[in-house]
């Protein structure tokens, strides 16, 4: 293997790398935005914030397919990034000897998806655990 | 039997010198959101005597919030302010009195 073809993997296996975090980064925020209505405001009257953004926030209801969708297409693709097995020529890239990374990177879009789930379930359940 | 009249007499005392219960209903738009009808009432029971009696949600995004509450604490006027504040319309409902 010449000198040449090393430094080319190196360098695939970077930019694969950085798109898997990029997907992660994705993925959080569109948990993030999917938060943004309901639960996000509700804490935030809650801990006693007030301001007219509360309402702000709460309007975004109207796009939540459009954030579910982005939240699923990035976590899609960063679990496919955080799980897919490493091809033992591809370990010569560093892949391999960074497991920690990909564990955070795990954690991390198992993070998202719970609180993409539960924004999901939040219309559903709120009736049942919140009163006036 | 003066300290016994005395004494009942301070016993009402407070009693006479509480304020009246008031009822005002409100008419709050823009509840877009599943939580939105819950925020709005948070809002709400934050002001000291304020309790939520009755909430009816509307057909087009509104609700009607029944409120309960000391008049000598607060006033429809402060309701309205604390339900605008969070970003929500709000006006009081025909028939609202106190």
């Amino acid at each position: 293997m010449t000198a040449e073809t090393i430094e080319t993997e190196r360098r695939t296996g970077e930019r694969s790398d950085r798109s898997g975090w990029a997907a992660t980064g994705a993925g959080v925020l569109g948990a993030l935005a999917m938060t943004s209505c309901c639960i996000l405001p509700l804490v935030l009257v809650s801990l006693g914030v007030t301001g007219v953004f509360i309402g702000q926030l709460t309007a975004l209801y109207a796009y939540k397919w459009v954030t579910f969708s982005f939240a699923a297409a990035a976590l899609s693709y960063g679990f496919w990034k955080a799980y897919r097995p490493v091809p033992a020529k591809d370990c010569g890239t560093g892949a391999c000897a960074r497991p920690v990374d990909r564990d955070l990177m795990r954690g991390l879009l198992w993070g998202a998806l719970a609180v993409v789930l539960l924004a999901l379930a939040f219309p559903y359940v709120a009736p049942r655990i919140l009163t006036f | 039997m003066k300290h016994l009249l005395l004494a009942a007499s301070l016993s009402f005392a407070p009693v006479a010198l509480q304020a009246e219960e008031a009822e005002t209903r409100l008419h709050v738009t823009s509840l877009t959101c599943p939580s939105c009808s819950y925020i709005v009432a948070a809002t709400l029971k934050r002001i000291d005597t304020v309790e939520i009696a009755e909430f009816a949600e509307g057909e087009a995004e509104d609700g009607l919030y029944v409120l309960h509450y000391d008049d000598a604490v607060t006033n429809p006027e402060a309701l309205i302010a604390a339900v605008t504040g969070v970003g929500y319309g709000a006006s009081l409902a025909t028939g609202s009195g106190s």
